[in-house]
């Protein structure tokens, strides 16, 4: 499932368990607000390409609809899972998760979604056959975002992580702002990760822009809207008296939010910056 | 749009005493700001009954009925459901029920002939009387409305953050992406468009089983519906689905144990207050009436 102009539709069988094929269709970028309106600003944020959908009906058991998105590359495949994810498990590809007849996964540029509900025991196994039919025709892995290692893995919520280049989504844990204050954009590489001692926890936010320049402008930006009233150090306290800080190393923007402590969060931030120099000279 | 840009509401701002952050700290946190306030406060009746849903978990429409007969009764003080129903509607009105079908939460359509049958104690007559959700834009029928009732669940939503009062009139335009712009933002300007402006009599706000996180292309789990047993009524759109946010909020630092904003925030609630005047989405100026029972309320 990794060639160019493939359709994984037709990877599935027409029939299975009882359930029969009732269609497919083929939604591009123009015209996914047809089947999923508001949620299309979503996959569009992650540079959506195609997405095939089939549905499976059988008399007296929920239809199961079967969503591949194609999108495009591995890290924004994974993007889209890490969206809303409440666990981590590698039943299905390389990452998934099920609830309740909601069965998602992703596999190299894929993102799948497969959906009966409400659920029935054999519609729950021909969810999981189907996952495994498509996890099968997708042959190879495809690498995670390379952003993903300046994450320092002590304390790290591993299922919290989340990955993103539309500024919306930075409110994912802890709300900063309803506008853009750190000038994302499509060419921004957002990383959002919650970080957990005990019983305190505080979230770790690294955003990394295509040159120095915007990383500039988008820090001073950030400082100035959110920082404005920062300690000799930079750092502020929120309503809850957690302390927030901000520094911004090269072409990256790192920011903690919510740290118990203000050395915690310069702690936090330090690990960060040894991991991009480690980065920088590998 | 506001003569004045709008400039962004930060965390840093829920610190300051201006109204749009005290309004934003209630929205995105449902944090519960308590003022005094005045008799002038928009009215939000908040209505539960353990016993509206059955083992099923599909709701009774005597329930629902009766659900609905107290919330206009509070609503307009008056003693009867028909004398508050004749408050709302005249009978020369062509009345438009504007529902909503998405597939996993529905309006329940015994909630609709409770509305139906209620516009018609107010003298309509049963052909003057139109429900539709997607198409209306083209509808006839609610082209000539001249009242509108709007009612739907509430649940989060991908891109606007809440599936809103406010959000329900989106199929009044051709093309909602239109809309989408800054996370959904401008919604209220829907409520300018002249099938619109000036025609809703009553909002009502499903809190049967809320959903309140989403997950997927479809954004629907039915790990994160619960019982709500409830149903918010109100004139002011703006102020019930303010009001309908707070308890989502609530519900979600319950179920995940820790603040979990809605996220993309629910703007376009705030802007419809701060931006449009369409309603206010202050905690301190809704005066909420509560009825029945009201254990885990959250509110």
């Amino acid at each position: 499932m990794t060639r160019c102009h493939f359709n994984p539709l037709s990877e599935l069988p027409p029939k299975i368990h009882g359930w029969d094929n009732e269609g497919d269709r083929t939604y591009h970028s123009e015209n996914l607000f047809d089947y999923i309106d508001g949620g299309a600003e979503l996959y569009l944020s992650y540079g959506f390409k195609r997405l095939y959908k089939r549905t499976y009906v059988r008399e007296g058991q929920p239809e199961i609809i079967v969503d591949i998105f194609d999108m495009g590359s591995s890290a924004s495949a994974f993007g889209v899972f890490s969206h809303s994810r409440e666990e981590v498990n590698d039943d299905f590809g390389q990452g998934s998760e099920y609830h309740g007849g909601f069965l998602r996964f992703w596999k190299n540029r894929y993102y799948i979604s497969i959906l009966g509900t409400p659920v029935t025991a054999e519609a729950e196994k021909t969810i999981f056959a189907l996952g495994r039919t498509i996890e099968a025709a997708i042959t190879e892995k495809g690498p995670l975002p390379g952003i993903v290692k300046l994450l320092p893995p002590s304390n790290l919520v591993a299922e919290s992580v989340r990955y993103f280049h539309h500024h919306v989504w930075i409110n994912s844990y802890y709300y900063i702002a309803d506008e853009n204050i750190l000038q994302i954009d499509r060419n921004t590489e957002v990383l959002l990760a919650e970080y957990r001692s005990g019983k305190s926890n505080s979230f770790l936010l690294i955003a990394r822009y295509p040159d120095p320049e915007s990383s500039r402008s988008a820090y001073q930006n950030f400082m100035k809207e959110y920082f404005s009233d920062a300690d000799r150090e930079g750092g502020i306290r929120d309503e809850k008296g957690a302390w927030s800080f901000s520094r911004l190393y090269g072409k990256t923007v790192v920011a903690v939010f919510q740290a118990k402590t203000r050395q915690g969060a310069l702690t936090l931030l330090d690990r960060v910056r040894k991991r991009i120099n480690a980065l920088r000279e590998q | 749009m506001g003569s004045q840009r709008y400039k962004g509401i930060t965390r840093r701002e829920f610190l300051k005493e201006t109204t749009a952050a005290a309004i934003a700290g209630s929205l995105y946190l449902g944090g519960g700001i308590v003022a005094a306030g005045s008799d002038a406060r928009t009215a939000v009746a908040l209505v539960r009954n353990r016993d509206v849903l059955d083992a099923t978990g599909r709701p009774r429409g005597v329930i629902l009925n009766k659900m609905l007969d107290e919330a206009i009764c509070a609503l307009t003080k008056k003693d009867t459901p028909q004398a508050a129903w004749k408050s709302l509607i005249r009978s020369s009105d062509t009345v438009g029920i504007k529902t909503n079908v998405w597939h996993y939460l529905p309006t329940p359509d015994p909630l609709e002939r409770a509305i139906k049958e209620g516009v018609m104690s107010a003298g309509v007559a049963e052909s003057a009387i139109a429900i539709r959700d997607r198409g209306v834009y083209s509808d006839d029928r609610f082209l000539k409305a001249t009242a509108l009732i709007n009612v739907r669940p509430l649940r989060t939503h991908h891109w606007a953050g809440v599936g809103s009062l406010l959000k329900n009139y989106i199929t009044f335009v051709p093309r909602p992406y239109e809309y989408h712009g800054d996370t959904c933002a401008d919604l209220a300007s829907i409520w300018r468009l002249p099938a619109v402006r000036g025609k809703t009599r009553l909002n009502i706000l499903v809190m049967l089983t809320p959903l309140f996180h989403g997950i997927g292309p479809h954004h629907f789990n039915p790990r994160y519906v619960w019982n709500y047993y409830g149903m918010l009524v109100g004139t002011d759109p703006v102020a019930v689905d303010a009001t309908g946010v707070r308890i989502l909020q609530a519900q979600r630092r319950l179920f995940f144990g820790a603040e979990r904003p809605i996220n993309p925030p629910p703007k376009h609630i705030l802007m419809a207050d701060t931006r449009h005047h369409l309603g206010t989405a202050d905690p301190s100026r809704i005066r909420l009436i509560r009825i029945g029972w009201m254990k885990d309320a959250l509110i």
